[in-house]
């Protein structure tokens, strides 16, 4: 029966927009470094550019591929968590907008494998959507001709990425719990945008480690240099988020009243 | 509880904070029949039904279906359809998609969309996206979610919200079809001459207590009763021409009440 009910979640996003759209601006984030880079990789057309290249400078970029690639896995990373948690909220919350949540409830099947299939479908969007993002950073950055280019760069930059989707990922259950337990999108995105300005507060003074939310500002570099690895004690606390925001999103649809 | 029963409710309560939704509510509906559950507005219907389907929890109280206490095991649902409120439907998905889910997911045979969209009326509409329809298609489309799986018990909550005179006509034919084939249907309504043309039994709840319950003919007669003592000749006369008029419009537009003779 689950498998069942893993067609039909995938089934409810045809025609949709949505998947479209978290597409769309998810392909939209690597031409922004790029637009960078480019201004970077030339300092005459930076001194033409005025504003724009004087931010450019004063950002510090490099344009190197070893410099582009890290950003490209900070946008998977960061803007990607955002992200995530909107698509994750969109699959819990669609079913309270369209008031769809009491047919589904009431049907002849463990409630918990609904929030297993939609976490399901949000892994494979997530995933689809993060590496269509960084095969389109890497075709950007070959246009853009930047130096110091190696295949290990690449597979460094792919391996990050794929580092920081998964946390994001084992951080989205805690917003799936949330979106059921408000039956409100808004609330879950809002939560996650807070928990990323306070894992990235909290990565700068040293309790990071203890706040699975710091991971990725620390990994990514918004925290300062990017860390190379993630503590155990990280990745005990980030097991445990996401084992806790299963339980509590089973607990809340099986013992919950659903109006 | 008797083996007929297929549905009943034990002392069955719902209280928010002071208020209490549903109150010590004591119900049995029996295999085969009509009960109509009429209420006004506010009076514990949905919520009534929305523990009887375990989507809220009681307060207090016991709801059992087929003969068991209704719990954490959903299975008992496989043998029940429902409409709970208001019509829903996916709305990019088209009628017989988001039919060809609920099929997947009951374990309904691949023919029966097919066979619920022609019993529905919604052949013409099979292929329009479920946001495009109309409230009174979106009602159909609901009801058809809730029979799709041929279940024993039916449990519809406004069945006849936003539907026209000739489709609520359509509907109750349905309903009166489906009983006699066996299948037992809960229907709650705050309309008194739409239960009073349907149900078997009747059962009035007020502010979340049954307040009265008795067979459709016990029901009108104690109705004519009140109607008698309590209003005028032109009352009365201008409640038959309100029902003369429904028979009217129903006749000039292509539907029929005949079967309500």
């Amino acid at each position: 029966m689950l498998r069942q009910v893993l067609i039909t979640e995938f089934a409810k996003l045809r025609r949709s927009a949505v998947p479209w759209v978290t597409l769309a601006v998810m392909l939209l984030a690597p031409w922004g470094i790029a637009l960078f880079m480019w201004i970077v990789l030339d300092p005459r057309r930076a001194a033409s550019l005025g504003l724009l290249g004087t931010k450019a400078n004063l950002a510090g970029l490099e344009a190197t591929w070893p410099a582009y690639a890290g950003y490209l896995s900070m946008i998977v990373g960061a803007a990607g968590m955002l992200l995530l948690a909107f698509i994750v909220a969109y699959l819990f919350g669609r079913e309270y907008v369209d008031q769809t949540a009491k047919n589904l409830l009431a049907l002849p099947i463990r409630r918990e494998w609904f929030a297993l299939a939609k976490l399901t479908v949000a892994a494979a969007w997530w995933l689809a959507i993060a590496l269509a993002a960084f095969a389109e950073g890497l075709l950007i950055g070959a246009l853009l001709g930047l130096p110091d280019f190696s295949p290990a760069v690449v597979t460094d930059a792919l391996g990050n990425a794929l580092l920081l989707a998964g946390v994001s990922y084992l951080l989205c259950p805690v917003v799936a719990w949330l979106t059921v337990a408000t039956r409100n999108l808004l609330a879950s995105i809002g939560f996650a945008l807070g928990m990323l300005l306070l894992g990235d507060l909290l990565g700068h003074t040293g309790w990071g480690v203890w706040f699975p939310w710091s991971i990725i500002p620390s990994l990514s570099g918004m925290s300062g240099t990017a860390a190379v690895s993630i503590q155990p004690v990280s990745i005990v606390m980030l097991v445990a988020v996401f084992l806790a925001g299963i339980a509590a999103t089973a607990a809340q649809l099986r013992l919950a009243d659903n109006p | 509880m008797s083996t007929d029963v297929i549905i009943a409710t034990q002392a069955l309560s719902k209280h928010y904070g002071k208020v209490r939704a549903v109150d010590g509510l004591n119900l049995e509906v029996r295999r085969g029949e009509i009960y109509g559950f009429l209420g006004r507005n506010g009076a514990g219907k949905t919520t009534t039904i929305r523990m009887m389907l375990g989507l809220i929890r009681p307060s207090a109280g016991t709801v059992q279906a087929f003969g068991e206490p209704i719990g954490s095991d959903q299975e008992w649902l496989r043998r029940v359809g429902f409409l709970v409120e208001s019509a829903t439907a996916y709305p990019n998905l088209t009628v017989r998609e988001n039919l060809d889910l609920q099929r997947r997911l009951t374990g309904a045979p691949r023919t029966a969309t097919d066979a619920v969209i022609e019993r529905l009326s919604l052949g013409e509409y099979a292929d329009r996206r479920a946001g495009r329809l109309s409230l009174g298609n979106k009602q159909r489309l609901s009801l058809a979610r809730a029979l799709l799986h041929s279940p024993e018990l039916i449990i519809l909550d406004e069945p006849a919200n936003a539907l026209d005179p000739a489709g609520i006509v359509e509907i109750r034919q349905l309903l009166r079809e489906l009983a006699g084939a066996g299948v037992t249907v809960f229907m709650s309504s705050h309309i008194l001459a739409e239960v009073a043309q349907l149900a078997d039994r009747i059962g009035i709840v007020h502010n979340g207590r049954l307040v009265e319950e008795a067979s459709r003919e016990v029901l009108a007669g104690r109705a004519r009763e009140y109607v008698q003592d309590n209003f005028t000749d032109a009352e009365r006369e201008q409640a038959l021409l309100t029902a003369d008029l429904e028979r009217y419009f129903l006749a000039r537009t292509g539907g029929t009440d005949r079967e309500d003779h």
